[in-house]
C-alpha cells in the first residue's frame, strides 16, 4: 500500500493524470501534509469524512412520505347505514397561485372512493336527491407550500343547484376534519358525516360531528400521474384499515 | 448543563498534558441497541467514532475524558400503526434515528506491564446528548435531551510500536430516562488506536 501511494505521488508530481481531477490531487497532497503534522488528527478527519458519507438517508422517493390516517367515532353504527350522497367535485384549498385541479384526477379520486363504498355494501343516491341519503361523504384537497392549515371549512356552495352551503336549511352545515396537522404538501381529506346526528351542545350553529375521517398526504411530485396513483392507493388503504365501514343492510 | 460540558471537555484535553504519561485515542465504534432501545431500533450502528484522552496517575491507573458519537437508524413499514387512540390508524413508513453523544469523565485500571498486551477495566460517567427522531410521512417527532449517563468498559491495549497501540474495548453505554423520554442503552464495541 505504501509503495502504491508513493508511486502515485511521484506520478502526480510530474503531471496530472488523465481522469484525476485537480481537486483530487489537492486533497491527496493536503492529506499527506496533514498526516506528517498530526497522524491522529488526520486519521480522525478521514474517519469523520467516511462516517459523513454513510450517514442514513431516510426517504428516497416521494411515495416514501405518503401517510394514510383514519379515525372514527367509536359510538357510531356504520352497519346501520346504507345510502350516501357525495358531490361530483371536491373542495380545493391552496395557497399556490394559479393552481387548479385536473378534473380527470378529481373524477378518479371520487370514483375510487365510490368503488370502495360500494364494495362495503353502501349505495349512492342521485346528486339531486341528498335528502334520501343516510350519510354524506365530502372530500377536500389541500395543496400548500406552507403550513398551518389546521381546520377544513365546510362543503363548497353549488350555486344554481337549489341549495347553498347550509343545504337549504335541511342539512346542518358541518365542521371539517378535526386534525390539527399542518399541511405542507398535498393532502386529501375525506369526511363522513350524518345529518341525523345531533350536534354537541357546545358546538356552534354551523358545526356537525364527523364520524369517519381519512387523510392522505405526502410530498407532491412534479408528475401528476405519480400523484394520482399514490392517492388512489391511499384511498384503497384507508378503507382497508377501516374494516368497521361495512353496511349490514 | 453547558458549563459542565465545557468543564468536562477542558478536563479531557488537559488530562493528557498535565502528567508525564498520557494517551490519546481515536476509534471506530459499533453500537448494538439493547433493552427498551432495541424495541425502538433493533439494527446495529456501524456509524460511530470516539476520541479520548487518558492521563496516568500510576502505571496501572488513569483518568481522562471521552467523547463518542453513534448513529442508529432503522426503517419500518409501510405498515399500519395505532397512534394515540384506539380508533386512529396510520399507514406509512417510519424512519427512526438515534444520535447519541456521550461526553464522559473516565477512570481505568490496567493489568500487566507496558511492554506487553494490557487488559483494562474502567468506567465513564457524565452527560449524554440523545437526539431521537421519528420521520413518519411528512411529519417529524423530535426529542433532544441531555441526560445523565454512565458507561462501564473492558478492553485491551495491544502494542504496535513504542508509542502506539491497538485499542479494543466493549462498553455498556446507558443514558437515564429523562421526563417522558425513555432510557437509551446500547453496547459499544470500539476498534481504535491509542497514541502514548
Amino acid at each position: 500500500m505504501a509503495i502504491y501511494l508513493n508511486l502515485k505521488l511521484s506520478v502526480l508530481k510530474q503531471k496530472p493524470l488523465i481522469g484525476v481531477s485537480k481537486k483530487t490531487i489537492l486533497l491527496y497532497t493536503m492529506t499527506k501534509k496533514m498526516y506528517k503534522i498530526s497522524k491522529p488528527g488526520t486519521l480522525l478527519a478521514l474517519g469523520l469524512l467516511l462516517l459523513a458519507g454513510c450517514y442514513p438517508k431516510g426517504p428516497e422517493y416521494y411515495s416514501d412520505t405518503d401517510l394514510t390516517v383514519t379515525d372514527y367515532d367509536l359510538e357510531y353504527n356504520f352497519g346501520d347505514q346504507k345510502k350516501y350522497w357525495m358531490a361530483d367535485t371536491v373542495e380545493y384549498i391552496t395557497n399556490i397561485d394559479n393552481s387548479e385541479l385536473d378534473q380527470e384526477d378529481v373524477d378518479a379520486l371520487l370514483s375510487q372512493i365510490a368503488s370502495n363504498l360500494e364494495k362495503a355494501g353502501y349505495e349512492a343516491v342521485g346528486l339531486a336527491n341528498p335528502d334520501e341519503a343516510d350519510f354524506v361523504i365530502t372530500v377536500s384537497v389541500i395543496a400548500s407550500k406552507n403550513t398551518s392549515v389546521s381546520w377544513v371549512p365546510g362543503p363548497p356552495c353549488y350555486p344554481g343547484w337549489g341549495w347553498g352551503c347550509g343545504w337549504g336549511g335541511y342539512y346542518p352545515p358541518y365542521w371539517g376534519g378535526y386534525y390539527s396537522y399542518s399541511y405542507t404538501t398535498g393532502s386529501v381529506i375525506t369526511n363522513w358525516w350524518d345529518p341525523d346526528t345531533p350536534a354537541p351542545a357546545a358546538a356552534a350553529d354551523d358545526e356537525q360531528p364527523i364520524h369517519w375521517v381519512a387523510t392522505f398526504n405526502g410530498l407532491l411530485s412534479s408528475s401528476s400521474a405519480n400523484n394520482k396513483d399514490r392517492v388512489i392507493f391511499s384511498v384503497d388503504q384507508a378503507f382497508k384499515q377501516s374494516p368497521y365501514i361495512k353496511s349490514n343492510k | 448543563m453547558k458549563r459542565y460540558i465545557y468543564l468536562l471537555v477542558v478536563f479531557a484535553l488537559i488530562s493528557t498534558s498535565t502528567f508525564g504519561q498520557g494517551m490519546f485515542g481515536i476509534s471506530y465504534d459499533i453500537g448494538l441497541p439493547i433493552g427498551g432501545t432495541s424495541d425502538y431500533i433493533g439494527a446495529p450502528s456501524f456509524r460511530g467514532f470516539g476520541i479520548e484522552g487518558r492521563a496516568f496517575i500510576t502505571d496501572n491507573l488513569s483518568y481522562g475524558g471521552s467523547f463518542n458519537w453513534a448513529t442508529f437508524y432503522e426503517e419500518f413499514g409501510p405498515e399500519e400503526w395505532n397512534i394515540e387512540s384506539e380508533s386512529r390508524t396510520a399507514y406509512g413508513k417510519q424512519y427512526r434515528y438515534i444520535n447519541s453523544f456521550p461526553l464522559m469523565a473516565t477512570m481505568h485500571y490496567y493489568f500487566g506491564e507496558w511492554d506487553a498486551t494490557r487488559l483494562y477495566a474502567g468506567a465513564g460517567i457524565g452527560a449524554q446528548k440523545i437526539d431521537q427522531r421519528t420521520d413518519f410521512g411528512i411529519y417529524t417527532i423530535n426529542d433532544k435531551k441531555w441526560r445523565f449517563g454512565f458507561a462501564p468498559e473492558v478492553g485491551v491495549l495491544i502494542p504496535v510500536n513504542f508509542n502506539s497501540s491497538i485499542n479494543l474495548s466493549a462498553k455498556y453505554q446507558y443514558a437515564v430516562k429523562a421526563g417522558d423520554s425513555d432510557a437509551v442503552s446500547y453496547l459499544s464495541f470500539k476498534i481504535g488506536f491509542a497514541f502514548m
